[in-house]
């Protein structure tokens, strides 16, 4: 391990005298203090060091959260802030070393406290009276809060690396942007976790436990996000490759969820959930990809080319997630449209309606008209906001103006700008085809603008 | 066979086409003077031969291999050091160069040893255990220079290597980059400061508005330019002479300005810069000028600078519109 060179320079910039001492002294502190006040109420009540497994639990979720989690997500920027990008890049070390040494590297010092604090938490929960906790169930929320740790650093580092277009005059801000896109990510699977499987004990129809259910779910995701951090390291360090890595996630992301909603009688869950859990990722990708209309000037030309492979090797990822929405969704209406024989097919039991069929149709039109509203807005003048413009206008579309609506008690005018289905197939389908139509006759015309008005620009020596 | 060789690269950005075309062979063991104005491409077309930037058309070949297919390998073979490079300030030298050593691939034996020889070939030896926060602007510069050819790179490729270096460590640059060629490392450097690739380079490259202008070996271009002005209507060979006064003259460029035959005079404090046509009556006769304008005169030669010369002979050819040349810019 040692033998990465990236990680062990972090290592040397991690561990300094100063950083081990203060981090070092600070965390005992905040330990020695928690037990302090549990051996002090040990004369009040039989001993319990139920306030030094709570500190403990909750320094670690800090530690690996905030201060681990910032360090990865600025992992790359500081190093293109202090122009020393470029060495790193021009180096022969292999992308999978240069992403593992940044990630755990840059956090080894934080990771290292983190698990000192899991370790006490460990031994302070099973000395837990008077019910001691079981060992196992310890065991299960340590590994998830390095599970959930793994998750906020890799999703922060990889929010960093999309970024990058990879083009020079990137100035390296950005790390709190990074970051926070960590933090959503683990707060959004953190609260699917302890919400949406807080009873759920199988998969497939398997019977493997809700504690065993969840700790598969945080590190599936955790395990993900690291690939995707090694995937898009090796499109920084010039190695270009079809992102086959990120359509297999697209579609164990949906396998995954097909597994939950998989045997309980509702086949709308099923046919809907994949379009849902897609539909993120797409939301996703579209805000934090980099804003580069020029490599899709060249995937396109590489299209008409031909040359397919060369295409793949550049297409954004944003448009590969709008492929596979649109498979998935088009998929779901042919089966739910078609009806058993097809549900029977992919052994899904139950009838399906026509509002599934309905909802999935409107849910393509508006996702579509969403992702063409932040390419809009990338061929504007402002592109670099884009993706920040275009999460205030999805949230003006999909709160502002359907809180207007429901507090105006018009519920079935939701449809003209939500995927619910109300109001019916014209209020719905109507609202949203036109939505999406405006939106592509706008890109059209400004993607010729923008093209136009860079010729004129370019020059002419 | 080449070292390194470009065929028909195109590098856009979004408004602007930063290079267009461009093609060139490099001989091995040679040290190529790339000059141009700013935005002419320079740093655009380094960083894609660095395999740093790929090009959205055309090919470069590193030593027979296409670094678009090889990018990693093609990074064990050169070394590239940018016009704005940062360095671990807290790190020690000997960390930076053991790391930059570790990455290039050398073999862990062999880190420590090359570390130690790349120091002391670039007088960094005393400092090893310093860091880098702790050196001097030339020192870093040497530093720098050290990371980017503790691998032994075939291929050296420097954006602007003298920049905010003071005149002694600009000369020990010149030295370094001369001794670099001599041990069979091929060159390339970008800069500014003309009079100084001058003192190293054995070719010229020449990049305006992304189009490669000339590339040759700097005593065939600069008699390419000369037979070039010989044979124009009203242009004649030109030289550069180097004037220098005892004081600070008011009137030192008026004066210079005022000898007819002059064609292009930059004065730098007590010294200038004269072009005028190369031969010995027009040479006497400058000196005639200065003499009975009351200037000091204390040093008159003819300055070696042909790269300089080579570069303002095409700006100048440069200046005067194209009969019908297309504009050179991004199509929609």
């Amino acid at each position: 391990m040692i033998g990465n060179p990236e990680f062990k320079r972090n290592l040397w910039i991690q561990f300094t005298s100063t950083r081990v001492l203060v981090a070092g002294l600070l965390t005992g502190l905040l330990l020695a203090c928690a037990f302090a006040v549990d051996y002090a109420l040990a004369n009040r009540r039989q001993f319990s060091p139920d306030i030094t497994a709570f500190v403990a639990r909750w320094l670690a979720i800090a530690i690996v959260l905030l201060w681990a989690g910032r360090q990865a997500a600025g992992a790359v920027l500081r190093e293109i802030r202090g122009r020393t990008w470029d060495a790193q890049r021009l180096s022969t070390l292999h992308p999978w070393s240069m992403a593992w040494g940044k990630l755990f590297g840059t956090t080894s010092l934080a990771w290292i406290l983190a698990i000192i604090c899991a370790a006490a938490y460990l031994a302070a929960a099973v000395f837990e009276r008077p019910q001691p906790r079981p060992f196992g169930a310890i065991l299960v929320t340590v590994a998830g809060i390095l599970g959930y740790g793994l998750v906020c650093q890799a999703t922060g580092l990889l929010a960093s690396l999309a970024r990058l277009s990879g083009r020079p005059g990137e100035r390296g801000g950005g790390t709190t942007l990074a970051h926070a896109v960590g933090l959503i990510a683990t707060a959004l699977l953190g609260g699917f976790v302890i919400w949406a499987l807080e009873n759920e004990a199988r998969w497939f129809g398997f019977e493997i436990g809700a504690p065993g259910l969840r700790l598969v779910t945080i590190w599936f995701f955790a395990l993900w996000a690291v690939v995707g951090v090694y995937r898009r390291m090796r499109r920084e360090l010039q190695m270009l490759a079809v992102p086959w890595a990120w359509l297999l996630f697209l579609v164990s992301f949906v396998v995954y969820g097909e597994g939950l909603a998989y045997g309980r009688g509702q086949p709308q869950a099923a046919l809907l959930l994949p379009a849902g859990l897609v539909t993120l990722m797409l939301w996703t990708m579209t805000l934090i990809e980099a804003k580069d209309p020029l490599t899709l000037r060249q995937t396109i030309g590489a299209c008409r080319r031909g040359r397919w492979g060369h295409a793949a090797t550049l297409v954004p990822l944003w448009l590969v997630t709008y492929a596979v929405f649109a498979a998935v969704t088009v998929g779901g209406i042919v089966v739910a449209a078609t009806g058993a024989p097809a549900l029977a097919v992919l052994r899904i039991p139950g009838e399906t309606d026509s509002a599934t069929v309905l909802i999935l149709a409107a849910t393509f039109l508006f996702v579509t008209r969403d992702v063409l509203i932040v390419q809009i807005l990338t061929l504007g003048r402002e592109s670099n906001l884009a993706g920040l413009t275009g999460a205030v206008s999805w949230f003006v579309l999909y709160v502002a103006v359907p809180a207007v609506f429901v507090a105006g008690q018009q519920t079935r005018l939701l449809g003209l700008v939500v995927p619910t289905g109300q109001g019916g197939w014209m209020i719905c389908l109507l609202s949203a085809g036109a939505q999406a139509l405006l939106c592509l006759i706008i890109v059209t015309w400004r993607w010729r603008a923008y093209w136009r008005e860079n010729a004129a620009k370019a020059p002419t020596a | 066979m080449a070292i390194i060789a470009a065929e028909d690269l195109v590098y856009d950005y979004p408004g602007a086409r930063a290079l267009d075309r461009v093609s060139f062979e490099v001989a091995p063991g040679t040290i190529t003077a790339l000059v141009g104005p700013n935005g002419a491409g320079k740093t655009t077309l380094l960083r894609c031969l660095a395999v740093l930037d790929r090009p959205a058309e055309g090919r470069i070949w590193l030593d027979g291999m296409d670094v678009a297919d090889h990018p990693r390998e093609s990074h064990r073979k050169l070394g590239y050091l940018s016009d704005f490079y940062g360095l671990y300030d807290e790190l020690t030298v000997r960390q930076c160069l053991s790391y930059h050593a570790a990455i290039h691939d050398l073999a862990p034996a062999a880190q420590a040893e090359a570390a130690e020889r790349t120091a002391s070939r670039m007088g960094l030896g005393e400092l090893m255990n310093r860091r880098a926060q702790q050196l001097s602007r030339g020192q870093r510069q040497r530093l720098a220079i050290a990371q980017a050819i503790i691998h032994e790179p075939a291929l050296l490729l420097l954006d602007e290597p003298a920049a905010g270096l003071d005149p002694e460590a600009r000369w020990s640059l010149s030295s370094l980059i001369s001794d670099l060629a001599k041990g069979g490392m091929t060159l390339i450097v970008s800069s500014h400061i003309l009079s100084e690739l001058e003192d190293y380079s054995t070719h010229v490259m020449i990049i305006r508005g992304g189009r490669l202008v000339l590339h040759k070996p700097l005593s065939e271009a600069a008699a390419a330019i000369g037979a070039e002005a010989e044979g124009g209507a009203d242009a004649v060979r030109q030289t550069c002479m180097r004037i220098e006064i005892a004081a600070p003259d008011a009137g030192f460029e008026r004066a210079l300005k005022d000898f007819k035959a002059a064609t292009r005079v930059a004065v730098h404090g007590t010294s200038a810069s004269v072009f005028i046509p190369a031969d010995a009556d027009a040479r006497a006769a400058l000196l005639r000028h200065c003499v009975g304008a009351g200037l000091p005169v204390v040093a008159y030669a003819e300055d070696r600078q042909r790269v300089e010369e080579i570069y303002f002979a095409l700006s100048k050819e440069a200046a005067s519109p194209p009969a019908g040349g297309a504009p050179r810019g991004a199509t929609p």
